[in-house]
């Protein structure tokens, strides 16, 4: 009788899952978002949106985001702040136990000098943060506009029960707007799929009608290149910043002091000192010249490492959540959507870490080094 | 073979050929892992200085697989 019960709970289970994964997606057809690299504009400031914004200024959907994140991370430390309590609770509690945690690895590196690079790393880790999980918020990346794709873009034919002059229109999922020749390449079943589903003819290949693209109000602010290239660039000028304060000479303030500060660090970069020496240590002085050169061109290379490590990381999931949700809409996601979890904490987390490093090498000078 | 379908086979073939230097990162990430594991368990003390150097480690070698990644999707999604 038990084994019974569990059975029949072991089928509605299944039937519950094949419902979701086999059946449903097949009822209500889900689409692939068009994948676009660059952040599309929104609107346009000073200009037309239709001849690509030309002596205007853009407003991307990746700025917005960036905006959202911005008016979200004042706020919410603004409202706290101004009724600080002796014993915290609720937020107050919560910030303080995050800039606690966040301030204990800046001393963890840094030591004594944990307090000046803190306020950078924070602000990086605090808006990268919240950047990233925004991908994890529904309507993000998925509500927009609908208009005429361009480019490489192939977007999706409009649904026959849109109405005339709506405001809502439904793309159909089954038409994307392909070439002729691209149709040339489909398998046989894939073209009576298409003719079963009354999808116009393939389009020829110079054809300028490719269909319609949800253009989204709001997309993840770090799946936009520039974005995270801002944010490398800030974390490398502040570690130059800090770099010269810790080099110049102590308890001295004042622009000689600022200049000095800048010739010794970059005696780091232009480590010409070993040329002067005589016979054999000419030839030392040379390489260690080589190497400071070195030196300085990894400074460039930390912009790109930056750059790319958190664009390439949060644009794929971006992708992995897109592909997923149009191949098992119902119940895939969860996996995709819980490994973003992960992937945007450790990757502001590494952001944050990468920043205190280097400001803190960056402030070592040659006696102190190596500590 | 005429020159379009040349171009897009080049492009799936180029995005999946660049992915191949993500075994290089895969192996890195691997040992680093590896490494901070065994010393967390001969000195569990020391854990947290440990973990968060081999985050530092991780991400640099994660970072070469990302630039693999970032030229695959290039391949897919721009040219």
């Amino acid at each position: 009788m038990n084994s019974m019960k569990k059975l029949i709970r072991i089928v509605i289970v299944l039937g519950i899952f094949v419902f979701l994964c086999g059946i449903l997606p097949r009822l209500v057809p889900t689409i692939l978002p068009t994948i676009s690299i660059e952040a599309e504009p929104v609107f346009c400031i000073g200009g037309g949106l239709i001849d690509g914004c030309k002596g205007g200024f853009a407003v991307t959907n990746s700025l917005l985001a960036t905006a959202l994140v911005d008016v979200l991370l004042i706020g919410l430390f603004w409202s706290v702040t101004r009724k600080l309590k002796e014993v915290p609770s609720g937020a107050q509690n919560f910030l303080e136990a995050m800039i606690e945690i966040l301030f204990n690895q800046a001393r963890q590196i840094a030591g004594s000098n944990a307090a000046k690079i803190f306020p950078v790393g924070a602000t990086i880790f605090l808006f990268v943060f919240f950047a990233n999980y925004m991908e994890l918020v529904p309507f993000v990346d998925s509500v927009g506009y609908v208009h005429h794709a361009e480019g490489k873009t192939q977007g999706y034919e409009l649904d026959k029960s849109t109405p005339e002059g709506s405001a809502v229109v439904f793309l159909n999922p089954k038409c994307r707007v392909i070439t002729e020749e691209a149709f040339g390449r489909l398998t046989k079943a894939a073209q009576q799929s298409r003719a079963d589903a009354g999808c116009q003819a393939p389009i020829s290949a110079t054809s300028e009608d490719k269909g319609w693209a949800v253009v989204p109000t709001v997309r993840t602010a770090t799946t936009d290149i520039n974005t995270t290239l801002a944010l490398a660039l800030a974390a490398v000028a502040a570690t130059q910043i800090f770099g010269v304060m810790g080099h110049m000479p102590h308890g001295k303030k004042g622009v000689g002091a600022v200049l000095t500060g800048i010739k010794r660090y970059l005696s780091k970069f232009f480590n010409i000192g070993g040329l002067r020496k005589e016979g054999v240590g000419k030839i030392f002085g040379a390489v260690d010249l080589f190497a400071s050169l070195l030196e300085g061109l990894s400074e460039f290379v930390k912009i790109i490492s930056f750059t790319f490590r958190l664009f390439g990381n949060i644009f794929a999931g971006t992708i992995l959540i897109f592909v997923v949700m149009s191949l098992i809409p119902y119940v895939g996601p969860v996996a995709a959507l819980l490994l973003e979890t992960f992937v945007g904490v450790i990757q502001a987390y590494v952001f944050m870490m990468l920043t205190f490093v280097f400001m803190n090498t960056a402030a070592q000078t040659h006696g102190e080094g190596g500590h | 073979m005429d020159i379009a379908t040349a171009t897009v086979l080049a492009k799936y073939l180029g995005a999946g050929l660049a992915m191949i230097g993500t075994i290089g990162a895969g192996i890195g990430i691997g040992l680093s892992v590896g490494g901070a594991v065994q010393a967390m368990g001969r000195n569990p003390d020391a854990t947290s200085t440990i973990q968060t150097n081999m985050i530092l480690g991780v991400a640099f070698a994660e970072a070469v697989a990302i630039y693999c990644l970032v030229v695959s999707l290039i391949l897919l999604f721009v040219i």
